[in-house]
């Protein structure tokens, strides 16, 4: 090759170009979550096979076994109703997992339930920030960093302190809401069908029972808010180093009812 | 430790990625998947932050993102995700220097398996035996489909139109 057509490619490096949009923070942001996806699909796949082999033998449950264990785990329940499983199970075994001291059941693996593609209204964000605070939970900043408009995570916790966390991430759905509830009915490792009750709005919210949290040492709680208009946002509710949830699931159902109606 | 290592990262993401993204570019020829295939590429490269050698991650990078662009084409772009902002125009119009957008219609006729050899050998300026390492694939190999990528280049960049 040429001296100079080995220059002419080697210029393809420089000249003009459009501004990157990518940031050191969201870069930083998915390495972390793939990094935790990583280890904790790692540690899900040794826990389901211990569960297969020997532990999972002792521990089934029956699903109102579970729904017991489950409210041990959310608090105060709210009264919406069970999505009527209708033949559909969870994707994999039931496991027992040790987190914070506590026992969760888990089934299957959990899918990432966040698309983070949209920006989530401010309206949105601080509606379900008054709601939060209203149910005695401190809310920590929430922080206006354009980085970090894709995917909110606030610290909240019932003291002041602990790791507990809500996030909030916004992207769209294809179909309607109904079909993506379905698609998504265990997604979050769940065993028992998510609640589901229609938003004064018109949104479809799917709250999900507490699992082992994949990405964290805690369980996670997820809502799932499947707007009229196509769009989706995942509220997760997360523990952290804490053994229980900041917020009760009946709190989370109310502040999603408030947002929708607000 | 965990300050430390991002404030590392950050070092090693800042000085290099608008290069590695513009090295994409020349491989696929957009900058939307430009963008895409290099934020992923950091996203891996950071996910595995701690057991990567920081005298190796260059290596490691080209690997990803080399990879990255290949599956991309193989699979036809059937997994499309959307970036968070859409990149804007070049600076300056789409293009400055027109025989530069020749040769990179001509590079993007290469099939993309030899494009991304000739991209690594000529615009990354790898040697060959780096080049290997980033296709995970022999010396010999590259040497090859080097050889048919710059026939099929000249082809479509035939010497009248060369300016350079």
């Amino acid at each position: 090759m040429s001296v100079e057509e080995q220059r002419a490619l080697h210029a393809l490096l420089v000249g003009p170009a459009p501004a990157p949009s990518t940031t050191l923070d969201l870069v930083i942001r998915r390495g972390r979550r793939t990094r935790a996806a990583r280890v904790g699909t790692s540690t899900l796949a040794v826990l389901l096979f211990i569960g297969l082999v020997g532990v999972a033998i002792t521990c089934l449950r029956t699903p109102s076994e579970l729904e017991v264990a489950n409210s041990r785990l959310v608090g105060e329940q709210v009264d919406w109703p069970r999505v009527p499983g209708d033949g559909r199970e969870p994707s994999g075994p039931q496991a027992l997992v040790t987190r914070n001291g506590v026992l969760v059941y888990q089934c299957g693996i959990p899918q990432d339930l966040g698309v983070a593609t949209q920006e989530t209204s401010g309206s949105f964000r601080d509606a379900l920030r008054s709601a939060l605070a209203e149910r005695g939970a401190h809310v920590g900043y929430w922080g206006e960093d354009p980085a970090s408009r894709y995917l909110i995570d606030i610290p909240v916790s019932v003291d002041g302190d602990g790791s507990a966390s809500v996030a909030v991430s916004t992207g769209d759905y294809q179909g309607t809401a109904a079909q993506e509830a379905d698609v998504l009915m265990f997604a979050a490792g769940n065993c028992l069908p998510p609640k589901r009750q229609r938003l004064g709005d018109g949104t479809t919210a799917q709250l999900y029972p507490a699992v082992p949290d994949p990405g964290g040492i805690g369980i996670v709680m997820h809502a799932l808010l499947l707007r009229a208009d196509g769009q989706r946002v995942l509220v997760s509710v997360r523990s952290g180093d804490q053994p229980a949830l900041p917020i009760s699931e009946a709190d989370l159902a109310r502040a999603l009812t408030r947002v929708a109606s607000g | 430790m965990v300050r430390a290592r991002d404030e590392e990262f950050a070092e090693f993401f800042a000085a290099r990625f608008d290069t590695y993204r513009r090295i994409a570019h020349a491989m696929c020829g957009d900058w939307a998947v430009a963008e895409e295939i290099t934020q992923d590429s950091f996203v891996k490269v950071y996910a595995r932050w701690s057991k990567v050698r920081r005298d190796t991650a260059d290596a490691y990078l080209r690997t990803v993102l080399t990879r990255s662009f290949l599956d991309t084409r193989r699979r036809g772009r059937a997994r499309e995700r959307v970036v968070a902002e859409v990149p804007d125009s070049p600076v300056g119009g789409e293009s400055t220097i027109p025989d530069q957008e020749v040769l990179r219609s001509a590079l993007l006729s290469v099939p993309p398996g030899q494009r991304a050899v000739l991209v690594l050998r000529f615009v990354a300026d790898l040697s060959v035996e780096q080049a290997a390492a980033a296709l995970s694939c022999s010396t010999g190999t590259v040497k090859s489909q080097t050889a048919r990528g710059l026939a099929t280049l000249r082809a479509a960049y035939p010497e009248n139109v060369r300016s350079v």
